[in-house]
């Protein structure tokens, strides 16, 4: 019992002395709302967030028929689109500077020639540093042209059947222009009410649809797991320290066991990422109105386990680096690299899948998604486990292992 | 010159401690390749998503949920979308939950009966469903594109059914006995043309422009970012040096040799400085051979730029040290201030979209302008009069932050 006391003893030790230190309020608050602010609007442009983006896209319209009007209007209803008619010079200057995703330019022979039912050809200029905006745009452009010259396509169908039945040899009977023409009137109507309609929604257990800041729901978590992890590597790490100025040889001449100084120092760290972590979850949600889900206990969970698995890798690193000296260089190559490939740095989506694989070996992908899972998906205490468990399994083997490797003098 | 001789001693000793080495040199290298392996086909002719895990459940036994599958499965699609089916919607939307799937498409039982016309020409509405992942969002929309397509593929042929059937009922006088053929006649010639996704009349001849017209290279981007940023770690690192030669005594005793004191603090700064450049230099020559990085054509611009980006990083971090109570604190807002203008500045993801606020504290940083100096060398290519301004500003933050750190060393090692 008083080797646990004094366990406590030492883990109060170190919470006092870290929360004394203005540092640790520089480290462990400010920075990462900086960090979150910027990044946040930096990743604007391929944020998440329950609406997707809108790309701006520039439509040279030179149809002399009213097709080319037609077109803006059915692309500009497209949600993730915003279309607009505009002069070539500006357009290729805009698309230039990367200030829209993409321009289309319309053929004077528009109108004309698909109700000939021949083939035009619309030029499409895309930015070739905007490669992601440039593939969405693209889809949708694709899908407006189809509805388009759809109804062109209905009238024509509509001619054939007509002449299958040998109407235009019939007396009375309508010219072919005017029956095609009488049909992509009637194909335009008809398209109106669409036999199948398709309905889109997100899986998501979040009660009410809350809309995340754009670039927040990526850059909040992240941000938070990336510094949590210096934060609190810097902690463990601080044992190194002790080593080296003597104070640990001295601890170890009193009537206290190793276990008890290690665990009473790894309990402060581990509380002070707790409390860490929490700060950065209230002020994100006060401050970004970042909302943070809708379970407390799923959340708190995930915050537990997280810090646990933290504190591990930091005691780890504490047993494999010499001195305090190099822990600067060696936490560098440790959590950038970790954060970059557990997709803290930028969303996972956007990496080519066997880097995607990798995230879910690492301690920081399962963190990225328990925390999104709980944001995004509104997921409760009984599904948030799996990121809870893995987190707590990293940590155990690597408390273990640091434990072990760990030398006092 | 006494500055020079401490200079080159402080160099040496850093380059031979491989646990710097590491930290200034296979750091950046590394967390470049993880960027440049995230990234790799930023700009490249392959699409930048690729094989989006989509599942199909497909519950219709006639043909029109058949021509859902069969497009998803087409070769057009194959690099795009890798395709799954499955029987149970419910299992499949757990399977979005679980992180394995970006969308699910459920195609309804009895969906082609109801909208397929009947003997008597009449027909219902039906609804497709897609289910999308929230957490992701670009695959969402791309996927929601596809199918969106594939259903107006379908809307298309069931509506040229039914105008055809509504404008030759129009003339069913005139047509009279041939009336009894229509059915026959729609039939046949919805056949005549596949269900599946036709070329539409309008086609897209897609182009891309960019200002080189070649690939954008992700490392020529990453490279030059990565090596600002931990340039900065390492000038922090290198000025601390000063406050630990204070703290072991080492510098005292340096101080009551004959040497006047600036020459000191000169060595001490111009020792930080030369490891700086060696390490830019190194970091420049590496990722060229092991990436293939081309940093353009102008040598002596990049070398202005090198010389210039460290003598303004390494006197920020002279000058920060310099005002710093101890070596803790001076750690401290070194790192701080690294990352904070790491981002900032313009070393994780470029500073296009920055506006405003932002944007203006971007500009006070020194790795925007190092940024700025190097990308016009290496992407746009240019040359010397084209970075006319970051050389300016970096050597006006250069001269500034020295003389004030001389100063301040001057105030607190001359007792």
């Amino acid at each position: 019992m008083s080797q646990f006391k004094k366990l406590l003893q030492i883990a109060w030790l170190y919470l006092y002395t870290t929360y004394k230190d203005r540092s640790t309020l520089i480290w462990g608050l400010a920075l990462p709302l900086i960090f979150t602010t910027v990044l946040g609007v930096g990743m604007q442009g391929f944020a998440s967030s329950d609406e997707p983006p809108t790309w701006e896209l520039a439509v040279i319209n030179q149809d002399a028929g009213d097709t080319g009007a037609q077109l803006i209007a059915t692309l500009d209803a497209y949600p993730s689109l915003h279309a607009y008619a505009a002069a070539s010079n500006e357009a290729s200057q805009q698309l230039a500077d990367g200030e829209i995703a993409a321009m289309l330019t319309l053929p004077a022979d528009l109108s004309e020639s698909l109700l000939a039912g021949q083939h035009s050809h619309l030029l499409f200029q895309t930015n070739v540093s905007e490669p992601r905006a440039a593939q969405v745009v693209e889809q949708a452009v694709l899908a407006a042209l189809y509805h388009v010259s759809a109804s062109v396509e209905i009238a024509n169908t509509s001619l054939h059947v007509a002449e299958r039945l040998e109407l235009f040899t019939l007396d009375g009977a309508p010219s072919e222009a005017e029956y095609l023409q009488a049909g992509v009137d009637a194909a335009r109507q008809a398209q109106e009410s669409q036999p199948i309609s398709l309905q889109t929604s997100a899986v998501s257990r979040l009660e009410e649809q809350t809309s995340i800041p754009i670039g927040f729901a990526q850059a909040s978590p992240g941000n938070m797991v990336i510094f949590s992890m210096f934060f609190i590597v810097y902690g463990a790490s601080s044992i190194l320290l002790e080593r080296e100025q003597g104070t640990l040889r001295r601890l170890l001449t009193m009537p206290v066991s190793k276990l008890a100084i290690l665990g009473g120092k790894l309990l402060g760290v581990f509380i002070a990422g707790v409390v860490q972590i929490s700060l950065l979850v209230i002020v994100g949600q006060v401050a970004f109105n970042v909302p943070w889900g809708q379970s407390p206990a799923a959340l708190a969970a995930m915050i537990v386990a997280f810090a646990f698995c933290i504190t591990s890798m930091g005691m780890l690193l504490a047993a494999l680096v010499r001195t305090y000296a190099q822990i600067d260089a060696m936490s560098m190559m440790l959590i950038l690299p970790l954060a970059g490939l557990g997709g803290a740095m930028w969303p996972i989506e956007i990496v080519p899948g066997f880097m995607q694989k990798i995230a879910t070996y690492l301690p920081t992908g399962w963190a990225m998604r328990g925390f999104q899972d709980i944001i995004i998906r509104g997921f409760g205490l009984a599904e948030a486990l799996p990121a809870v468990g893995a987190l707590t399994l990293f940590g155990l083997v690597f408390l273990a292992l640091g434990v072990w490797r760990f030398r006092y003098e | 010159m006494k500055a020079l001789k401490i200079a080159v001693k402080d160099t040496l000793i850093r380059f031979r401690d491989w646990k710097a080495l590491a930290g200034m040199l296979a750091a950046p290298l590394i967390i470049s390749a993880l960027i440049g392996l995230a990234f790799g086909d930023l700009g490249g002719d392959e699409a930048p998503i690729e094989n989006i895990a989509v599942v199909l459940v497909n519950m219709d036994e006639g043909e029109l949920g058949q021509a859902y599958e069969d497009v998803l499965t087409s070769p057009e699609l194959s690099d795009l979308i890798a395709l799954e089916t499955m029987q149970d919607p419910e299992a499949a939307k757990a399977r979005i939950e679980a992180g394995e799937l970006r969308a699910v498409i459920v195609v309804p039982a009895g969906f082609s009966e109801t909208v397929i016309p009947d003997e008597q020409g009449n027909s219902g509405q039906a609804s497709v469903e897609l289910y999308t992942d929230p957490t992701a969002e670009i695959s969402p929309v791309i996927v929601h594109s596809i199918v969106e397509r594939i259903t107006a593929a379908i809307n298309t042929t069931l509506l040229a059914g039914q105008v055809a059937g509504q404008q030759a009922a129009g003339y069913a006088p005139l047509l009279g006995p041939a009336m009894g053929q229509l059915g026959a006649a729609i039939g046949a010639e919805l056949q005549s043309e596949s269900m599946n996704l036709r070329e539409p009349l309008l086609e897209l001849d897609v182009v891309s422009t960019g200002e080189t017209g070649e690939t954008v290279d992700p490392f020529a981007f990453f490279i030059p970012g990565m090596a600002v940023f931990f340039l900065m770690f390492s000038m922090f690192e290198g000025s601390r040096s000063i406050l630990q030669e204070e703290r072991r005594g080492t510098l005292p005793r340096l101080m009551t040799t004959p040497t006047p004191t600036w020459e000191i603090i000169l060595g001490k700064m111009g020792g930080t400085f030369l490891t700086g450049v060696l390490q830019f230099s190194i970091l420049m020559a590496s990722s060229t051979l092991i990436f293939g990085v081309n940093w353009g054509s102008s040598l002596f611009g990049l070398a202005i730029m090198v010389l210039l980006t460290v003598f303004a990083a390494s006197g920020l971090g002279a000058m920060l040290t310099a005002f710093s109570r101890n070596e803790n604190q001076a750690g401290v807002v070194g790192s701080a201030v690294s990352l904070v203008f790491g981002a900032l500045g313009g070393s994780f993801f470029p500073t296009d979209s920055l506006s405003g606020i932002i944007n203006i504290a971007s500009k006070l940083t020194v790795n925007r302008w190092a940024m700025d100096g190097f990308l016009t060398l290496t992407i746009n290519r240019g040359g010397l009069a084209d970075i006319q301004t970051p050389i300016l500003v970096l050597t006006l933050i250069g001269i500034v932050t020295f003389i004030l750190a001389t100063l301040a060393f001057q105030k607190r090692f001359v007792k």
